[in-house]
């Protein structure tokens, strides 16, 4: 009678890739010996990446260097732009589908270095942006709201008006988890 | 005078060296006999204290989630969230109810929005830990086709494909990888060459994965690397360092039961301390109720001549294993009872079929001519043992079944070979195994 069990035999499931993303020691200023590095994610206006990328362009978006990005891929954000609101014409930007698409392809946050910061505040536009900023909305709004933001009321705000608990005045400004 | 001897002084060096040689001699002889589990070294992680704070922490995440969802029912983020979390319930505690309710929410979520690369990848996981890898194979196949996040999908892929004895389309995903230093590209490649017989490479993979760990940092993956790399010395018969290995890693986690698991191996299987083995079990089995442990137990106690107590402790395995709750977990253990009890050989042959459909590895068809070799079809069982084994395993399991089923089949001079190659990994095979491989060898 033999009932062998491989000491190791059960602890080689599949590990998962949440391991990817792991960087416990922010202060390492020495890369392990011999490691290729790779791009694997980005982002720079929330939800613009989730939305415009088809899943299978995703691997490949978040690989292309910002500069790249327009130029590869305003044509497939435009077809998007339209599939999401047919009657676009242009937004409170003046934004035709192109420009507005071409410039939702460069997926960066622009920073303005001086005055103020915010996503939109009613006359400064994404000059930074804040925690509180109602960013969803403005995106929203951008994308359905037409020439003077009243198209499609029933789809230019997300409703959120605030953060459910308020942020904290010391780094990293975020609520603690809740 | 000269102020010393020439001739003294010249002889010695000579007895310098004839003492230490001796005294070395005595001292790697009483070295290498000198049990390797030393209880003082893991007093500290036999307490169900570790287990119980590994309990709490999870147990704060969870109820967080839970909290959340109560209040937003449909929200399928926090659906995700616990559904990662009752899976490490069931790591954790081994309350396989835990594992369904994860598979349970992973299905609401998936029907709420299907084609979501991170759900179809977290049905995998589960799928794995099922052993249903059929199922794994497809949810991944489609993840893949979806595109995101393509390289975890092709790992995962490659996990079950090697499963499911695919190695061809394994070895080809591994091929168009890009990211091959990468902690998670290297443990496949480690287990690949595994697959292939190459330990020592396979070993050098993994000792290079937990140098990333080691750099990254993080104690999850520490743990995780140095009781795999444990293992996989204790497979090459370095015993020794696979034990100092296990209290490495315990260090990290100490709620490692994995590794407790692998201590008590090393005192059964080298040091022939039964007591120890036994007493490192039966504490694991107050603490983690899963069935692994009794399996063990029972070869304990066959070891020690202790037949009736080894057979209740079979049939108190066979009991729990045989939960419907556990699918196909348990399987290839439960066939492998069953091939040589009594009156079982048709059930265990009927095991060993379903087995093949589900995980197509060699190590399954070497289990299918178990069955048939113990059913009384010791023809059929070389075939499939040619067809499907041979050459595609080096499980030191495989070459033991090998061994037997040739020299039933009357093929006495292949059978020692395989038996000799066998007999080298005696430590992986325990004092049983080893014992019945010596007496089928002395009649050669």
């Amino acid at each position: 009678m033999k009932n062998i069990i491989r000491a190791g035999s059960l602890l080689f499931i599949a590990f998962s890739a949440s391991f990817l993303t792991s960087c416990d020691k922010d202060d390492d200023t020495n890369p392990f010996e011999g490691l290729t590095y790779q791009q694997e994610d980005q982002m720079g206006r929330p939800a613009i990446n989730t939305v415009f990328v088809a899943t299978a362009d995703k691997d490949d978006f978040n690989e292309t260097t910002p500069s790249a990005m327009s130029g590869k891929y305003a044509t497939k954000f435009q077809n998007q732009l339209m599939a999401l609101n047919a009657g676009y014409t242009t937004n409170a930007l003046g934004m035709d589908a192109a420009t507005f698409s071409g410039a939702l392809a460069t997926d960066v946050l622009n920073v303005a270095t001086s005055g103020t910061t915010t996503f939109f505040d009613g006359i400064n536009v994404l000059t930074g942006r804040t925690l509180a900023d109602d960013v969803i909305s403005t995106e929203l709004l951008l994308i359905f709201g037409g020439p003077d933001g009243s198209a499609n009321p029933n789809l230019t705000d997300d409703n959120v008006d605030a953060n459910d608990k308020a942020f904290s005045n010391t780094f990293p400004y975020l609520a603690s988890p809740h | 005078m000269y102020p010393f001897n020439l001739h003294h002084l010249m002889k010695k060096p000579i007895l310098i060296a004839a003492v230490i040689l001796l005294f070395g001699g005595a001292f790697a002889i009483f070295y290498s006999q000198r049990p390797i589990a030393d209880p003082a070294d893991y007093a500290a992680f036999m307490t169900p204290n570790h287990l119980e704070n590994a309990k709490e922490k999870l147990q704060e995440r969870t109820l967080f989630w839970e909290n959340k969802l109560q209040a937003a029912p449909a929200n399928f983020v926090y659906q995700s969230k616990l559904a990662g979390l009752y899976a490490s319930w069931f790591k954790l505690t081994g309350d396989v109810q835990q594992l369904h309710r994860s598979d349970s929410l992973l299905c609401l979520v998936h029907e709420q929005m299907p084609n979501q690369v991170g759900t179809l990848q977290s049905m995998a996981a589960n799928a794995i830990t099922r052993h249903a890898f059929a199922e794994a194979e497809g949810y991944m196949r489609q993840a893949l086709a979806l595109g995101e996040n393509r390289f975890a999908s092709s790992l995962m892929l490659t996990d079950v494909l090697m499963e499911r004895g695919n190695f061809g389309d394994a070895d080809r995903l591994m091929r168009d990888m890009a990211s091959r230093t990468h902690f998670d590209y290297l443990i496949r490649e480690m287990k690949m060459l595994d697959q292939e017989g190459d330990l020592p490479s396979a070993i050098k993979n993994m000792e290079k994965a937990l140098a990333l760990a080691r750099s990254a940092g993080s104690e999850e993956l520490l743990n995780w690397s140095l009781s795999n790399l444990a293992d996989m010395y204790g497979h090459d018969g370095r015993i020794r360092k696979s034990y100092n290995t296990y209290l490495e890693a315990l260090r990290y986690n100490p709620a490692d039961l994995h590794s407790l698991k692998g201590i008590a191996w090393v005192a059964f299987s080298q040091d022939k301390n039964t007591a120890e083995a036994q007493r490192i079990l039966g504490f694991l089995q107050k603490i983690h109720p899963v069935p692994d442990y009794d399996l063990l137990l029972a070869e304990i106690a066959e070891f020690e001549g202790k037949d009736s107590e080894s057979a209740s402790l079979r049939q108190s395995f066979t009991q729990k294993a045989s939960n419907p709750a556990y699918g196909n977990m348990y399987k290839s253990y439960l066939c492998e009872l069953k091939a040589t009890d009594v009156g079982q050989s048709t059930e265990a042959l009927a095991i060993a079929q379903q087995e093949i459909k589900e995980r197509p590895h060699p190590m399954s068809y070497s289990l299918l001519a178990w069955a048939s070799l113990q059913n009384g079809e010791k023809a059929a069982a070389k075939e499939i043992l040619e067809k499907y084994v041979v050459n595609r395993t080096e499980e030191p399991n495989a070459l033991y079944r090998a061994g037997i089923i040739l020299l039933r089949n009357g093929e006495r001079e292949s059978a020692k070979e395989y038996l000799e190659s066998a007999l080298e990994a005696s430590y992986e095979l325990g004092p049983v195994a080893t014992a019945e491989i010596r007496q089928e060898l002395s009649k050669l």
